[in-house]
């Protein structure tokens, strides 16, 4: 028993030293991000998905029946909601609304819905306008809705999608009309989507761009430029 | 009459003690305080975001845990002819101070200590350089009362 007194007294003392800047660095991180920057993990999600809807695309447009649920993660040019009430948070300000219609500009964050019910809206923005009205002077500030809201039509514009994928009914045109699919309750499922989905009622319409596309039995997937240049020159040769 | 009932109330033959919790109270403020913040960022309608929800749990529960092993590492026994310290969780090695072993004893408390009243008690013996020491236990003083009674009956030197 000669073990000096002061030794694990002293490694007793790093060890709450040690809690304590975790405590510290837990309790910035806590604030830091419900506080001052709300978007935090959002951010580096969007700053990863912009731009990887790089090379050769397939020109997009659909009316389908809706997915039942749909989860998107990232930057938003334009978003225009028609609500039928909910508490809405602008920055510092609440906007307690009834049947109203409201259009975000440069959204950045998580949208999540289901059937006719917004689960999730919860980000950043530019611009907010509430029937036409710009409600804040703030140029970056957080907007959500503090719980779901039951909407009738809702509109995203210039987005990306990484994927998608379910079973559903309708058209669906691709390359401006030239291939053409009628799909009657069949899998479909598109990656890397930009553009624009507007939700109505148990509809949804796509018109963008997509890397790839399974419409039921029909695979088609876009080639990148340089890819088709070097077909058609190994064609040229060939002939 | 409250004489004879004092009398007739036994004292126990062993007395078992651990660290006391108190000596975690800055680990219970750092849990609670986080879960205070987190129920404050909830009430103001204010977004908690997920990461920081996670990594605030889970050090709060792992606080909570590392206390409550950590309490477990260290035990002291006071039975009717010696002064046993038991150390170590899987493995243990256990001390032994026999009464007739004992020189003295000294209480230490420092400023905290004193005020969430608990203490370390250093064990003096007579053969050897060195003392058993029971660390952050509650009432120290009742500790060495219990022990002192337990020398002077069974044994050993008297203060």
């Amino acid at each position: 028993m000669d073990h000096p007194v002061h030794k694990p007294r002293e490694r007793k003392q790093h060890t709450l030293l040690i809690l304590s800047a975790v405590f510290v660095g837990i309790l910035f991180f806590l604030i830091y991000t419900s506080f001052y920057n709300p978007g935090f993990k959002k951010s580096i999600t969007g700053n990863i998905i912009k731009g990887s809807s790089s090379g050769g695309t397939i020109e997009i447009e659909a009316t389908l029946l809706s997915p039942d649920e749909l989860e998107i993660d990232g930057d938003v040019g334009k978003i225009e909601l028609r609500i039928f009430g909910g508490n809405f948070f602008v920055g510092r300000e609440r906007f307690e609304l009834g049947k109203a219609s409201i259009i975000i500009d440069d959204f950045e964050g998580e949208i999540s819905f289901n059937g006719d019910n917004v689960s999730r809206l919860d980000g950043q923005a530019s611009k907010v306008f509430v029937e036409g009205i710009p409600i804040t002077s703030e140029s970056d500030m957080k907007v959500y809705f503090n719980e779901g809201f039951k909407y009738n039509f809702l509109k995203l514009n210039d987005f990306y999608l990484d994927s998608l994928s379910y079973q559903t009914s309708g058209i669906v045109k691709l390359n401006g009309g030239k291939v053409m699919v009628d799909l009657d309750d069949e899998e479909f499922r598109i990656k890397k989507f930009q553009g624009d989905l507007s939700l109505k009622k148990d509809k949804v319409k796509l018109n963008g761009v997509v890397s790839e596309s399974n419409l039921g039995f029909i695979d088609i997937k876009a080639v990148p430029r340089k890819e088709k240049v070097e077909e058609v020159e190994e064609a040229e040769d060939d002939a | 009459m409250g004489n004879k009932k004092e009398a007739e109330v036994e004292e126990p033959d062993k007395l078992n003690v651990r660290n006391t919790r108190k000596v975690y109270i800055p680990l219970y403020f750092m849990a609670v305080g986080l879960l205070i913040v987190m129920i404050y960022i909830k009430a103001s309608g204010r977004p908690l975001n997920d990461l920081a929800l996670k990594i605030a749990l889970i050090f709060s529960v792992s606080v909570l845990v590392y206390s409550e092993i950590h309490r477990f590492g260290n035990s002291y026994e006071i039975n009717v002819n010696s002064v046993v310290h038991k150390k170590g969780y899987l493995s243990t090695v256990s001390k032994r101070a026999e009464f007739g072993a004992i020189s003295d004893s000294d209480i230490k408390q420092t400023l905290w200590q004193r005020l969430f009243s608990y203490g370390d008690v250093e064990i003096h013996l007579y053969s050897k350089e060195n003392k058993t020491v029971v660390k952050n236990i509650s009432n120290p003083f009742g500790f060495v009362d219990f022990l002192e009674k337990k020398m002077s009956k069974h044994g050993g030197r008297q203060r």
